[in-house]
C-alpha cells in the first residue's frame, strides 16, 4: 500500500497531567502519540520539542516499520532530555514519507479516567 | 589554560598544568620537579567521576600512556597492566591471555585505575568490588621514588588501606590484578511491573551470578538484568518477558554502552535494609519528583570486602542510585534521598555525587583512623591530596 497522511505533524497543546491515581503503567496520566505508517518500507522520524520560555530540544529519533503501527508515551521520553510534567510543550514530528499521527491524552488524576484524543496537524511544508 | 571537564559536565575547573608522560622515566622526573616546587599533583582516570576528586588548579596528571600488559601468570591467573588502560581495553587484552576480570561495572569505558581506586563495583552478591583485584601495584610515592608493593610482601592491611585510597597513596603506574581464568556469560534482560521484581528480589539475587535491577519512576516497571554462566541461574521468569539477550566472554556481555549523559547519587545499604530503603524512595519520589524526574533508579547488590574505605566494608550490600539526565534539575532531588539513604546506614559512592563531610562521612567507616595514618606514613607533605580531599573529607 502506497504511504498516506503527511510528513510533518504539529501538537501544540501538550502538558503531560502530573498527578496518577490507580496501578502504573495502565493507568499512568500521560501523553501519548500514535504513529501509523501506511507504506511498505521503514520511516525514521524526528521529533522535536518546544517550551514556552526555553529553546527547543531536539533529535529525538524513532522509526516505524512498513505497515506497522507505534504508540510512544511522551513520558518516556529521555533522550536527549525528559519531557517535564505538569508544563506546557508542543511537538513537531518530521517524518521521511507520509505517515499518519493521533495525539491522545490520558489524565487518572481525579480518579475517574479522563481520555482525549485527537488528530494531530498535518502538513507537508 | 583550558578548562576541564568531567563526563556528565557537572564538574568543570582549569588546572594549571595537565601531564601526559610518555614513560615512567619521563614522569619521574616531572614529580621531582614538582616536588621541587613544593607543588601538588592529582592523577585523573578517565574523568568520570562527578565528586571533585581530580579537582585541582595545579597539576593534573594522565596515565594515557601507560598500556602494557605484562607478567602474564596463567596458573595464578594474575597480569600486571598499566594505569591508563580501560576497563574495556585492559578486558580485551587479558582476554588474548585466556584471563578475564570477574566483575565490571555498568560500563567500560573507566580506567581500571580510576575504577579500583574509588571501589567501582558491579552486582552479585557472591562478587566484591573490583578493588578487591588488586594485588599489587608500581607507585611513585611521595619522595618521587618508584616502589613496588605487593600484598604478599607488604601485607594485607596495606593492602586493604590501599585498595579505595582516591589517589592519596602515590602514583600508580602499573598494577597487578588478580583476575579468573576467561569465562562466558549469557545476559538476558527482562521486563516485568516492579512489584513482581520486589516479590521475587531475594531469589533474583540469590540464585543468579549478576543480577541487578533499573525502576523507571514514570511508569512503575523494572528492567531485570541477569548474567550467569551457561546452563547455570534462573533460566525462566514467569512473570517477567525477555526483551534481550545477549552471550559471548564476559567482558563482552558484562558492561553496556552508555552515550547519554547523566549525572548519578549512589549509597551502597546493609544488604537487609536495601528493600525497605528503595521502597521509601519510590514513595518519595513518586510523592515530590515526579515532574523532574525521568528516567532511572539502580539496584545492585555486592560481597562485603575488607577495605578500609571501600562502602562495602564489612557488610554484604545493596546500592542504590538514582540517574538524572545532565543539564535537568538535581540538587534537591539528591539531598532529599541521600537523607533516606543515611536513614538507612548508607556509604556515598566516591566517585559520585554526596553532600557528606569529614564528620559523618568518618563515622560510616570503622578502620578511618587507620586508613588517614597509613595515609599519613605515604604522603606526609599530602602531594596527593586536594582541597577537597583534604578539608571536605579528611578534615586534615
Ligand atoms: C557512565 C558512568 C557509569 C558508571 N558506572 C559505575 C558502576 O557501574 N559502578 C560503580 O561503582 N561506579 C560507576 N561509575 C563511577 C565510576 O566508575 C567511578 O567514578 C570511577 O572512579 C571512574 O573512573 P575514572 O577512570 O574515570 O577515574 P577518575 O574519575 O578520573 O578518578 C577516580 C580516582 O582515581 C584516582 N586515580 C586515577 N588514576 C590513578 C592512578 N594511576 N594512581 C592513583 N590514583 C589514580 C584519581 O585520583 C581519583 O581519586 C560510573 C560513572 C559513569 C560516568
Amino acid at each position: 500500500m502506497q504511504a498516506i497522511g503527511k510528513k510533518k505533524w504539529v501538537i501544540p497543546a501538550g502538558h503531560i497531567p502530573l498527578q496518577t491515581t490507580g496501578k502504573e503503567p495502565d493507568f499512568l496520566s500521560q501523553d501519548r502519540i500514535a504513529i501509523l505508517n501506511t507504506g511498505m518500507s521503514t520511516v525514521k522520524l524526528k521529533l522535536t520539542v518546544y517550551h514556552p520560555d526555553q529553546e527547543p530540544i531536539e533529535n529525538y529519533f524513532f522509526e516505524i516499520k512498513g505497515q506497522r503501527l507505534r504508540k510512544i508515551r511522551i513520558n518516556d521520553l529521555i533522550d536527549p532530555f525528559p519531557v517535564f510534567l505538569a508544563t506546557d510543550y508542543a511537538l513537531v514530528i518530521e517524518a521521511e514519507h507520509e505517515v499518519i499521527i493521533q495525539f491522545l491524552r490520558m489524565n487518572t488524576g481525579h480518579k475517574n479516567v479522563a481520555i482525549m484524543g485527537t488528530m494531530a496537524y498535518g502538513t507537508d511544508g | 589554560m583550558n578548562t576541564w571537564s568531567n563526563w556528565s559536565g557537572s564538574l568543570k575547573f582549569t588546572p594549571g598544568k595537565i601531564i601526559e608522560p610518555a614513560s615512567e622515566q619521563e614522569l619521574l622526573e616531572i614529580v621531582e620537579t614538582i616536588l621541587k616546587n613544593n607543588q601538588k599533583i592529582r592523577m585523573l582516570g578517565a574523568g568520570h567521576s562527578s565528586s571533585p576528586l581530580v579537582v585541582t588548579d595545579e597539576n593534573l596528571l594522565s596515565l594515557k600512556h601507560f598500556r602494557s600488559v605484562d607478567n602474564i601468570d596463567k596458573e595464578n591467573s594474575t597480569a600486571w597492566i598499566g594505569a591508563g588502560l580501560t576497563v574495556k581495553e585492559g578486558g580485551s587484552r587479558l582476554l588474548d591471555h585466556g584471563l578475564s576480570f570477574h566483575n565490571t561495572g555498568d560500563v567500560d569505558i573507566q580506567y581500571i585505575a580510576g575504577a579500583i581506586s574509588t571501589g567501582t563495583h558491579g552486582s552479585g552478591i557472591k562478587l566484591k568490588n573490583l578493588s578487591s583485584m588488586l594485588v599489587g601495584c608500581r607507585m611513585i610515592c611521595s619522595d618521587g621514588h618508584i616502589k613496588e608493593f605487593t600484598e604478599d610482601q607488604h601485607g594485607k592491611e596495606f593492602f586493604d588501606a590501599l585498595r579505595v585510597s582516591l589517589g592519596t597513596f602515590g602514583i600508580m603506574t602499573q598494577m597487578k590484578l588478580k583476575l579468573l581464568p576467561a569465562f562466558q556469560l549469557i545476559r538476558k534482560e527482562w521486563c516485568t511491573h516492579i512489584e513482581d521484581c520486589l516479590e521475587h528480589l531475594v531469589e533474583l539475587i540469590n540464585e543468579n551470578r549478576n543480577f541487578d535491577f533499573y525502576w523507571y519512576p514514570r511508569n512503575d516497571l523494572a528492567k531485570l538484568r541477569i548474567l550467569n554462566e551457561p546452563g547455570k541461574g534462573l533460566q525462566k521468569l514467569a512473570y517477567a518477558k525477555c526483551v534481550e539477550e545477549k552471550s559471548g566472554w564476559a567482558i563482552d556481555v558484562l558492561p553496556k554502552q552508555r552515550d547519554l549523559r547523566f549525572d548519578e547519587i549512589e549509597y551502597a545499604l546493609p544488604l537487609e535494609a536495601g528493600p525497605e530503603c528503595f521502597k521509601e524512595i519510590r514513595k518519595i519520589i513518586k510523592a515530590k519528583f515526579r515532574k523532574i524526574v525521568a528516567w532511572r533508579v539502580l539496584y545492585r547488590t555486592i560481597k562485603a570486602d575488607d577495605f578500609y574505605l571501600s562502602p562495602c566494608f564489612g557488610r554484604d550490600t545493596a546500592t542504590i542510585s538514582l540517574h538524572q539526565n545532565a543539564g535537568a534539575p538535581f540538587e534537591e532531588y539528591f539531598r532529599t534521598i541521600e537523607a533516606v539513604f543515611r536513614s538507612f546506614d548508607g556509604r556515598p559512592h566516591w566517585g559520585k555525587k554526596h553532600n557528606l563531610e569529614s564528620e559523618e562521612i568518618s563515622q560510616c567507616y570503622p578502620r578511618w583512623n587507620d586508613f588517614l595514618e597509613i595515609r599519613k606514613k605515604m604522603d606526609p607533605r599530602g602531594i596527593f591530596i586536594n582541597r577537597y580531599l583534604q578539608k571536605q573529607i579528611f578534615d586534615l
